[in-house]
């Protein structure tokens, strides 16, 4: 009889790194394609240096490191995509490479590779640039506008949504428009319903555990119906704090990066509904207009201490059961 | 290594330490709020510095001549208000550099004054065995090596945040203007810690093989 011998595990989840990060750049492609159709060809190369960025910094941050590159390894490119998408598309190319290469060379390689990293890359990269260069990254092109492939943008930019929120304003987009993504916004996160899409897919493809991005929504919308910043219009102001500006994209595919989120279930609960309030604290009391970034990067902070005392909780709880059903045993006998 | 060579290069090296061996910022990660906060440009880098040696070399010379006749609990407050003095007689001395790096530097004036780098070195040369001239050499080299440490975060920050030398302009093709705030300087000191540490082994492996060359009789 010939036994093949092979190394442990021998079980595995048909699921690896590799099927979850194409999965994730499959839906971010789509959102490419969006851009492209509203922004035209710019938005694609915009993706395309970001990507591209990332990737080299990877490998060139694996290298120093004195390792082996992982060609199968496509976290830098979901990386890249992710800080493009929620950009304008009118940003200078530096921007957003910059933007890329922090993520990976400051955030990610420092504190141990992919797999390792305490603060997610994309939300870093982002905040990083948000505050060097807050004039372009926060003025939008007007969806349709012809833009140059290279060189200074000349076409109009406006503000945001969210810029007229945080003025007290009301903002003047009707739902349609917030829904169908025709309205100045990041070139990814503007298209709710393609979004929300995105959500359920990941979800159906349990790529994305409910537990992470659907209390963070919650949570942001009981402070936005509890708390409104535009008084005297009900629900409206909720649906203006959800779908303007990166919360929605934010937790499709920031807030939900399985290495720098909790790993159990109740944990995640908790670190959505934390980012949530710290959100849209940092919305009502901060001044740039985007807080989800920073709001992420310190909830990524918390998350140790968050899993250290859910499982001690966990622990307290499965030892208090274990005793009541010694006790009851012993009663019983 | 052979044991006389390993001795003189001991010799020599203890001479230096203070500069990139056990360099006070990258090395030792002393003084760093000095270095983070304080260093957004080439003038409040160079007035940090002043300062810092003008605090440093007296108060290490003092510590080693007159530091074991004081009592254990007495001895870090007692440097930290001899520092003190020594700063504020040298704060004058700033102007030479720009006349308004005093208002520039605020509070971080003060705080030269219980930096861990010269409160340490104190400690150190106030044992039984002071030697003042070594506490004197160790008190020149820290100083040059913190200033080097503070010139070079410094002059990243203002080339690539405000891009300006000493406050001359430079014609560079972008700004990064985050580069002036706090978490920059972390950022870089960290990242400049790395390099000098990186740099630092790479020069006592070759110093080793240098000193022990490979021969194919040994082999």
């Amino acid at each position: 009889m010939k036994l093949n011998r092979h190394a442990a595990p021998h079980i595995r989840y048909h699921e690896d790194n590799r099927t979850l990060m194409s999965d994730v750049i499959l839906l971010l492609l789509v959102l490419c394609v969006l851009a492209y159709l509203y922004y035209g060809l710019r938005a694609v190369l915009l993706c395309a240096f970001s990507a591209l960025a990332a990737s080299l910094s990877d490998g060139i941050c694996t290298l120093l490191r004195a390792r082996q590159p992982n060609l199968r390894d496509l976290s830098p490119i979901v990386t890249g995509l992710i800080i493009a998408l929620a950009m304008p598309a009118s940003v200078p190319y530096y921007v957003a490479v910059t933007a890329s290469v922090f993520a990976i060379a400051v955030v990610k390689h420092p504190f141990g590779g992919t797999g390792h990293n305490l603060f997610n890359p994309a939300a870093a990269g982002f905040a990083f640039v948000s505050i060097c260069w807050p004039s372009q990254v926060f003025h939008y092109p007007q969806p349709f506008t012809p833009l140059p492939l290279f060189g200074e943008v000349s076409a109009v930019l406006v503000r945001n949504p969210m810029f007229v929120l945080r003025s007290g304003g009301l903002p003047s987009n009707n739902l349609t428009e917030l829904l169908l993504g025709n309205y100045p916004g990041p070139m990814g996160a503007t298209n709710t319903l393609v979004v929300v899409a995105c959500l359920l897919y990941l979800l159906y493809r349990r790529t994305v555990r409910w537990q992470l991005p659907l209390p963070f929504l919650a949570s942001c919308a009981a402070c936005a119906l509890l708390f409104p910043r535009v008084l005297h219009v009900g629900l409206r102001s909720v649906l203006y704090e959800l779908l303007s500006g990166l919360l929605l994209y934010g937790a499709v595919f920031m807030i939900s990066d399985p290495v720098t989120s909790p790993k159990r279930d109740s944990s995640m609960a908790i670190y959505g509904v934390l980012t949530g309030i710290v959100t849209m604290v940092f919305r009502y009391f901060g001044e740039l207009e985007s807080t989800l970034p920073f709001a992420l990067l310190l909830s990524n902070a918390l998350v140790p201490i968050i899993d250290r005392y859910n499982e001690a909780l966990h622990r307290m709880i499965r030892r208090k059961k274990l005793e009541a059903r010694t006790a009851q045993k012993a009663q019983k006998a | 290594m052979k044991l006389e060579q390993l001795k003189k290069h001991r010799r020599r090296s203890r001479l230096l330490n203070g500069i990139f061996g056990r360099n006070p910022v990258f090395v030792g990660g002393m003084a760093l709020p000095l270095v983070i906060i304080a260093t957004t440009n080439l003038k409040n880098a160079a007035a940090i510095s002043l300062l810092v040696a003008c605090a440093t070399l007296p108060a290490v010379l003092f510590a080693s001549v007159l530091g074991q006749r004081m009592p254990d609990w007495a001895a870090p407050p007692f440097y930290a208000l001899f520092t003190m003095i020594l700063v504020l007689t040298s704060v004058p001395v700033l102007g030479l550099i720009s006349p308004e790096v005093t208002d520039s530097l605020g509070i971080y004036t003060a705080l030269v004054s219980v930096n861990t780098m010269t409160l340490s070195l104190c400690s150190h040369h106030a044992g039984d065995q002071a030697n003042p001239l070594l506490a004197l050499i160790d008190g020149v080299t820290y100083s040059i090596g913190f200033a080097l440490a503070a010139l070079l975060v410094a002059a990243l920050r203002e080339a690539f945040g405000t891009n300006t030398i000493w406050g001359v302009p430079l014609k560079l093709p972008f700004r990064i203007y985050g580069l002036q705030l706090a978490y920059s300087g972390f950022i870089l000191v960290a990242l400049l810690s790395a390099c000098f540490r990186f740099l630092r082994r790479l020069a006592y492996q070759l110093l080793y093989r240098h000193e022990n060359p490979f021969s194919e009789e040994t082999s």
